[in-house]
């Protein structure tokens, strides 16, 4: 059955008819927004920021890395004894350190004397040690061409003994290797005093004992770390120091999806209704100081995003029941109560607001470089590396293909996955030393995710990059 | 501007030219959409996704043809698109209903376009979609049964229902008038 003109009319009618806008719907529309969602990784600047976090990380380790191994190779000495040279030249401390029984002085005063007024010219570079050295000073008289010790001498084990005194005995003899007795004989001439302090500047001992008597078993064993660390020049000599970090972060996820399959209007209300709120990541790392500046660090952390999801149920019906009385007066005295009940059902809508939770294990593994060495009470450092996810799950509320809101727990993950996989890690951090063994840390952080965290069968693709500020404590194990 | 260069404007993503296309085709698209929506907020919806759409494929747009059939399409689709996540029901409704003879011209045309936006909202769902999509936007029953995943003669039935029903609600407005 047709009916040509009556269609014919409606057609001519309707076909151009153009009904009034809604005022604010191109506020919605407004295609910039849609184009800030879909830029490309290598027009965002928070990755760029990463990426060059990263690689200059990468590069200042591998510098560092390689130039602290010959400089390891240069001197030569895992030993008590250093010659240090280049350091020593140029530090003033040395001429007021260096205490000994100068000669014509009495070696048993414990004066202390200028390095230049005892006429040892050339040694200033020489030792370089921080030992508190405890022993009859007979002839300081030093005339070894040499500017320090050789860097191939050793010294023999009893010489530090007796040259260590009692108290320190133990440490330094344990760790002390022998040296030829060719060699030894340049240095038998050169004579530590009672208490002669030497103070080198980058050693990691710090307490210095200006008088004898406070030179004893108590402060040894709380000054002196079990494992005795060599100075040297400060960049190629291996740590054997072991340490531990704590720190908890807040921390904000960045969430950037990629439609696949989904329908814009899916996209569009899920991007209304979720937006993501302050999160926090907790964990322990195992730091290994490579050098005083090169460092690994790894261990466990657990982050959670949290993400604010809006929704509305449809259909909601809300009854009220409403009691009227009348009070009627017919007559005196003839009073009649009048009681009506009525339901009033009103059927809406209502907004619900749903926290969700996003949770991750992972063991991040980072290299970093600390400028300054470990004297210094502050210190920055830069960081990069992986982080390897171990377990991701994902609770709350989700919108279906369907708009409907479906809840989503750990058990039934569904379009989200339970390994994130490799994600990119890059800070700065900031040392502040609080105690001998402890240092309080800040450190932004930025973490991107290289994976997407849903699953090939679902219809986006959502991708989560962290930034925070872990603030932390990091203890030496070793003392 | 002409229509070649604001959609060159578009695909190149400038805004003034995305702004100059709203402006432009917006009214009629309302439209389409308040004859396809339950009502006005669903047609929002409906208008707000469809030019989400074009703004995003505009660039497949290939200069063959009427760019303004081209956004309609996307238009009429989304709206479809958006009917049946609401379970589009395709229901026969008053089949006993009072037999209506056809309608002589002067009985609608002095029907405004408002007067025949207002009856046609007033279609069931079902029949509206079908009416609009067969006399409005001019698809064929095959077209028609293809987009809504119906049978072609389901589209027929339909779409007699709701000429029927809507001459019907002419021929009451009439006697309100008389």
């Amino acid at each position: 059955m047709t009916d040509s003109p009556f269609d014919n009319f409606i057609r001519n009618s309707l076909r151009e008819h153009a009904a009034p806008v809604p005022e604010g719907l191109w506020d919605k529309i407004h295609p910039e927004k849609d184009r800030r969602r879909a830029v490309p990784l290598f027009r965002r600047p928070a990755a760029w920021l990463a990426l060059a976090a990263i690689i200059a990380g990468l590069v200042a380790g591998s510098y560092f890395w390689f130039t602290g191994k010959s400089g390891q190779d240069a001197t030569g000495m895992a030993t008590a004894i250093s010659p240090d040279n280049n350091n020593s030249n140029t530090d003033p401390k040395i001429n007021e350190s260096i205490t000994a029984a100068a000669a014509g002085k009495d070696s048993g005063t414990h004066e202390q004397s200028d390095l230049n007024e005892t006429g040892m010219q050339a040694n200033k570079t020489s030792v370089a040690p921080n030992l508190i050295v405890a022993q009859q000073a007979t002839s300081p008289h030093l005339t070894s061409p040499h500017s320090g010790i050789p860097q191939t001498s050793k010294i023999p084990a009893s010489l530090l003994s007796n040259a260590i005194g009692n108290e320190y005995t133990p440490s330094y003899t344990e760790q002390t290797p022998v040296i030829a007795a060719e060699e030894y004989a340049n240095y038998s001439a050169f004579n530590f005093s009672e208490a002669a302090t030497v103070n080198g500047s980058r050693f990691s001992l710090r307490n210095n004992f200006e008088a004898p008597e406070m030179v004893n078993a108590v402060t040894h064993t709380r000054s002196f770390p079990n494992t005795y660390r060599c100075p040297g020049t400060g960049t190629g000599i291996f740590n054997t120091d072991w340490q531990l970090e704590v720190y908890a972060s807040p921390d904000m996820a960045f969430r950037s999806v990629q439609n696949v399959s989904a329908s814009a209007q899916y996209m569009a209300r899920k991007d209304s209704s979720t937006s993501m709120r302050p999160g926090f990541t907790a964990g322990i790392r195992i730091v290994k100081p490579l050098s005083d500046q090169f460092l690994l660090k790894t261990g466990i952390q657990y982050t959670q995003m949290n993400e604010k999801f809006t929704y509305r149920t449809e259909n909601e019906i809300r009854t009220t029941t409403v009691v009227t009385t009348r009070q009627i007066i017919r007559a005196p005295g003839d009073t009649v109560l009048v009681s009506d009940t009525s339901t009033l059902q009103q059927i809406g809508y209502r907004n619900n607001t749903i926290r969700n939770r996003f949770r991750s294990i992972d063991i991040p593994l980072t290299a970093g470089y600390q400028f300054g060495t470990e004297d210094n009470d502050i210190r920055v450092g830069i960081n990069a590396g992986v982080i390897f996810n171990l377990s991701s799950w994902y609770e709350g509320v989700i919108l279906d293909t369907s708009l409907a809101a479906v809840p989503v727990n750990k058990d039934a993950g569904g379009m989200y996955k339970s390994r994130l996989g490799l994600g990119l890690y890059g800070s700065i951090s900031l040392m502040k030393r609080i105690g001998d063994n402890t240092h309080l840390f800040f450190e932004p952080y930025f973490r991107y995710n290289l994976g997407s965290m849903t699953t090939a069968d679902a219809s986006f693709k959502q991708r989560f990059s962290l930034g925070g500020l872990a603030v932390g404590l990091r203890f030496n194990l070793n003392r | 501007m002409t229509e070649h260069e604001l959609i060159r404007g578009c695909i190149r993503q400038q805004a003034n030219c995305q702004r100059m296309l709203f402006e432009r085709y917006a009214g009629k698209m309302m439209s389409v959409c308040l004859r396809y929506a339950n009502d006005s907020m669903e047609a929002e919806d409906i208008m707000q996704d469809a030019f989400i759409k074009i703004y995003r494929y505009i660039e497949q747009f290939k200069f063959e043809g009427s760019f303004e059939g081209w956004i309609r399409r996307i238009v009429v689709n989304t709206a479809i698109r958006h009917l049946e996540k609401k379970k589009l029901r395709f229901k026969d409704i008053d089949e006993n209903g009072p037999h209506v003879p056809q309608l002589p011209p002067q009985a609608y045309t002095h029907l405004g376009e408002d007067d025949l936006m207002k009856l046609i909202s007033q279609l069931p769902e079902g029949y509206r979609v079908v009416f609009n999509l067969n006399v409005i936007e001019g698809y064929s029953h095959e077209e028609i049964g293809e987009m809504l995943n119906i049978q072609p003669g389901t589209s027929r039935s339909q779409l007699v229902k709701a000429r029927k029903m809507l001459q019907h609600q002419i021929l009451q407005l009439q006697k309100i008038a008389v």
